[in-house]
Formats: C-alpha cells, sequence, structure tokens
C-alpha cells in the first residue's frame, strides 16, 4: 500500500486531516436517534379544519462511517414507501446536515440547520424542487424541517413547505411522531 | 397512485401529499383521533383545482417519480468493482486500493456504492456514494460521505457521450472547496477524474480513481 511513510507529509497537513475526520459532542447528540422507531405520520393535506391523513411505518437509525453519520432506512406499514436518509454534523463548518432520498420522488432532499439545546430542538432548512411544477418548468420550493427531542424515547418532526419560494408563506404539511419501538 | 379526493385545497397543501413521504401514493388512512390541520399553518391564499387539473397533476408526479432513461444509464456501474485510487503527488501522494459494491435502492431510483480502502493514509477507508438522476430538473445528482470528514459532499452535473461530470463541493484540509468529477465509463473499466477549482475558475486536477470490473456481481436486479 502507498500509505504515506510517516514524517513524509507535513505536521500541519496530517494535524488538518485529523481535524477533518474528529468527532464532537455533536455526533454524540446523534447517538440518541439510534435504534428502532415506529412512526406516526399525519399528512395535513386539506383546507383548514380538515382531518389530517395518518399512516405508520418503522424507521431504523444506525451511526455508519465510525460514528461520523447517522444512516437512517425507513420502510412504511402498507409497504408502499420507503425512505433513506443520512445525517451527520459538519464539525469544521459547524451545522447540522441532512439528505434524505424516497421511493416517491428521483430529487434529493439536502437540509443545512442548526441545533437548540435549550429546546432540544433541531431547525433544518433546504430547498427542493416542487413536484407539482409543470412539465419543463422545474420550480423551486423552501423546505424546513423541526425536529424536537421529546424524551429519550421519542421525538417528533414537523415539515412546512413554501411552495412559492416565500417563508412568509409556509405551510406545515406533515408532522411524524416517532416513538423507541 | 391513490388520488386526493380534494379540488379545492391551499397552495402549500397542494404537495403535502407528494412531498417528503408521499403519502398521496401510501394509501392513507384517516387519523382516528381526528388531528386537524391547523388554522395556522395555512398559506396566504389558496385556489381552485378542477378535476382535470387534478389528473394531469397526478400523471406528471407520477411520471417523475418513475425511474427514467436517465437512470438506465447508471445500469451498468452495477456490480463489484476492483479499485485502485490515487491523489496528489510526492510527498502528499495518497494512493490506495480497495472494492467498490454498487447496488439499486428505492426501486431502480438510486445507485447505492459502498466503497472501501484497506490502508489510505494509514487507516482504513470506507465511503458511500448514494446517486441519482432528477427527472424534474434533468441532473443527476451524488451525495458522498466517508470516514474521513463530518461533511457531507454533494454533486450534481450531466452525462453525455457516456462521460458524467459533475461540480460540487469537497471538504480538504483546507477547508471547504469547488470539486469537479469526471467519470469515463468504458466497458468493464471506469475511472473517474478530480478536479480543485482554483480561485481564478480554473481547475486542476487532484486525482484518479480507476474501477476494474470484478467478475462476480454482475446483473442486480432493481429490488432493494
Amino acid at each position: 500500500m502507498g500509505a504515506p511513510e510517516p514524517g513524509t507529509m507535513p505536521p500541519e497537513m496530517m494535524e488538518a486531516f485529523e481535524r477533518m475526520g474528529r468527532t464532537t459532542a455533536e455526533h454524540e447528540l446523534l447517538k440518541s436517534f439510534e435504534g428502532s422507531w415506529t412512526s406516526t405520520v399525519r399528512m395535513f393535506c386539506g383546507p383548514p379544519g380538515s382531518d389530517a391523513q395518518e399512516s405508520h411505518g418503522v424507521m431504523v437509525n444506525e451511526m455508519d462511517l465510525d460514528g461520523k453519520f447517522l444512516r437512517q432506512v425507513y420502510e412504511d406499514d402498507a409497504g408502499a414507501f420507503s425512505g433513506r436518509g443520512y445525517w451527520g454534523y459538519n464539525a469544521i463548518d459547524g451545522r447540522w446536515e441532512g439528505f434524505w432520498i424516497d421511493s416517491m420522488t428521483t430529487m434529493f432532499n439536502l437540509e443545512t440547520g442548526e441545533y437548540d439545546a435549550g429546546s432540544k430542538t433541531w431547525t433544518m432548512r433546504g430547498t427542493m424542487t416542487d413536484p407539482t411544477s409543470p412539465p419543463g418548468e422545474p420550480r423551486t420550493m423552501l423546505r424546513r424541517s423541526v425536529i424536537r427531542m421529546v424524551s429519550d424515547n421519542e421525538h417528533v418532526m414537523e415539515m412546512y413547505h413554501a411552495q412559492g419560494g416565500k417563508p412568509e408563506e409556509e405551510s406545515m404539511g406533515m408532522e411524524i411522531t416517532y416513538v423507541r419501538a | 397512485m391513490k388520488k386526493q379526493s380534494l379540488i379545492s385545497f391551499a397552495a402549500g397543501a397542494a404537495v403535502c401529499g407528494t412531498l417528503a413521504f408521499g403519502l398521496g401514493f401510501a394509501q392513507p388512512e384517516k387519523s382516528k383521533g381526528a388531528e386537524k390541520r391547523s388554522e395556522k399553518a395555512q398559506p396566504a391564499e389558496s385556489f381552485e383545482m378542477t378535476p382535470e387539473m387534478m389528473d394531469a397533476m397526478f400523471a406528471e408526479m407520477a411520471e417523475k417519480a418513475t425511474p427514467s432513461e436517465g437512470h438506465e444509464r447508471l445500469a451498468d456501474g452495477i456490480g463489484h468493482w476492483h479499485v485502485k485510487a490515487s491523489f496528489g503527488e510526492g510527498d502528499m501522494a495518497m494512493v490506495g486500493t480497495g472494492t467498490m459494491h454498487v447496488k439499486w435502492i428505492l426501486g431502480g431510483r438510486y445507485t447505492h456504492a459502498d466503497f472501501k480502502l484497506d490502508d489510505f493514509m494509514g487507516q482504513p477507508f470506507h465511503g458511500v456514494a448514494i446517486t441519482g438522476y432528477s427527472n424534474y430538473t434533468g441532473e443527476y445528482q451524488s451525495m458522498w460521505v466517508d470516514t474521513m470528514s463530518t461533511h457531507m459532499s454533494t454533486m450534481k452535473g450531466e452525462m453525455a457521450d457516456g462521460v458524467l461530470t459533475m461540480v460540487g463541493t469537497s471538504m480538504t484540509p483546507m477547508g471547504e472547496a469547488p470539486m469537479k468529477m469526471v467519470t469515463t465509463m468504458e466497458g468493464d473499466t471506469w475511472t473517474d477524474t478530480f478536479y480543485d477549482g482554483m480561485p481564478d475558475g480554473s481547475w486542476l486536477q487532484s486525482g484518479t480513481i480507476t474501477y476494474t470490473r470484478a467478475a462476480e456481481g454482475r446483473g442486480q436486479g432493481r429490488g432493494g
């Protein structure tokens, strides 16, 4: 193998590489999400006052890549929907980074955000292609996810979208409650 | 696909059944707890949609969610590969050999690559790449995470004449930096050539990864 012999790479460069991969207290926090979680998904699709639509599934979260990222695998109970995600803390830039894909679209969902220790709440923001865009005219919309740690055995995620790209016009489309299985 | 029964709903909610968990497809049932949509969580304006408009919207959404020719062009990457990686030069040279296993996930919408080098800078190296094609924008998309960095790298780009060119960012010891990756696909030998973005906008080649297809691992289906 051709790894550099000790001493051939400048020490400051070796230190920089080491720093790139160093995990932090935030990665310890990610471990709180490890395990299997049953989900209750409420979709808010109707006009004000209408009933939510509800479904259920299981999310399995595991730390991956030497504890740097939380790998997420979701399957709904109806067998009609699957999702995959990675969630991590970029210790160099000091931000949380999220990635999500699923079987109902062909687009990446990317978010970055911050954590509020007082409320044990993560706020993640990103953009995505509006899936209702007209053919050949992809439109960008805003998304915001709020993940609140209720207890060691429960967390809740709310998802908001702003279809017109204006934060003041966002609406909550979904709420998921995860309870440790 | 299960269509929503509503023909009049607010703009923000127009997409709720298709976003994130796409439960418009997932046969949701009404909440027994009669949870109500929050009055506060409504967008400022609403609009009327006719049944014909709904049909057209759902047909378009179904088409965009279905793997396409753009995904098919990723199919040759499925399987087991021998890997040789080389970055930098001279005293800064970093080289390694290992394996990569690529499989379909999420019904053929994405490829998942499990990339391992036995020894890279004195350590075992493990990375994961997820690559897809957005039917919405016509772009290829890739996400990369590995054991060397807490940074999540993403790229997007185009494929032409069997060459996939993607641009994004990567983490270097000097910080986050522009990166370009050019993938050439010639039979059972593929090459990723990496370039770092320079301050003047030019690209400087930083390394290559060469993949040689292993005998085993061909022919995986689109399950997973």
